[in-house]
């Protein structure tokens, strides 16, 4: 049998359950911690890389086959990861509203589930400052191993776009760590 | 430098910066102190996969394709007994109603209805007259 990611996904498009739970075993991993490495949360992380494995089985149909597939699940697990720092932002404004009010509810704890070292906790810190796209990209090149042109296509950027996002990100976290 | 890091400079420029970089040293600290950074990030732990991961989000993908066979066998079933009903009202009608195809068919409306209106405006009767 064709073992090959596309071959996969045609098999999943037409109800193939053994082949996406291989397509999942394959992908899960990497996954799971490019999403941890957004939210910082496990629990977070898992839900939404249940939901990445979803949005795929879904669409297996309709997968342009031009394009590679891991680049495909990257763009969707980011695009999972814009969503959920939305929907945070919003309930974080809730909570502060909340707690000046007297109401309660704690802060989001950075890292839940996974017990950190301290300069890990401040990276992960200084990573959480950057802006969504340079943290994406950063991560996509250095933890993933994505091509440039291959993050263009995950961000829906130009390819000179990643080049000057992965420059300043590699360039701020170097003062970061250069003042410790 | 982050792109000759990268891998990512075509082959002329990838070897014009990795000559400049054996004669300057600061530039090889600065790519030192690149490496160093992505050293940092790669070493950050990574989590595990909690077991029965993949056979969960295979399970929600079932659950997923019974819910959409179901809508499609519920909306089946519906256009079915639609059709039965307007065949049993077809058949129910159909020696009441003259179908002519002609004004008669507006013989019995009201005079005051749209259809008499519509006609009498334009010049004909459906009643005959």
């Amino acid at each position: 049998m064709d073992d090959s990611d596309h071959a996969l996904i045609k098999a999943i498009g037409n109800g193939d359950h053994l082949a996406f739970e291989r397509l999942v075993q394959r992908y899960q991993h990497r996954v799971l911690n490019f999403i941890f490495n957004h939210t910082g949360d496990r629990h977070t992380a898992e839900d939404l890389a249940q939901e990445v494995f979803m949005r795929v089985y879904r669409a297996s149909s309709d997968f342009e086959p031009r394009g590679k597939v891991s680049t495909w699940i990257f763009k969707i697990a980011h695009n999972l990861c814009l969503n959920e720092a939305k929907r945070f932002m919003r309930s974080e404004r809730l909570h502060r509203t909340l707690h000046a009010q007297g109401i309660g509810a704690g802060g989001y704890v950075s890292s839940q589930g996974v017990e950190r070292h301290e300069y890990e906790r401040d990276l992960m810190h200084a990573l959480e400052g950057f802006p969504d796209n340079q943290r994406a990209a950063l991560l996509l090149r250095v933890n993933e191993g994505l091509s440039y042109a291959e993050i263009s296509r995950v961000l829906s950027v130009s390819v000179s776009s990643v080049q000057s996002l992965i420059f300043r990100a590699r360039t701020r976290l170097r003062q970061i760590w250069g003042k410790q | 430098m982050s792109a000759y890091l990268d891998g990512e400079l075509d082959a002329e420029s990838s070897l014009a910066v990795a000559s400049h970089i054996e004669q300057c040293a600061t530039c090889r600290g600065n790519l030192a102190g690149l490496q160093s950074i992505d050293a940092l990030i790669q070493g950050l732990p990574k989590i595990e996969v909690s077991k029965g991961f993949s056979r969960r989000v295979v399970a929600r993908a079932k659950e997923w394709d019974g819910l959409v066979l179901g809508n499609r066998s519920e909306t089946s079933a519906f256009a079915s007994l639609l059709q039965l009903f307007e065949d049993l009202l077809d058949a129910l009608v159909k020696d009441k109603v003259p179908v002519t195809h002609t004004l008669d068919e507006f013989r019995d409306f009201p005079p005051l209805s749209m259809g008499c209106i519509y006609f009498q405006i334009m010049g004909q009767s459906p009643r005959g007259q």
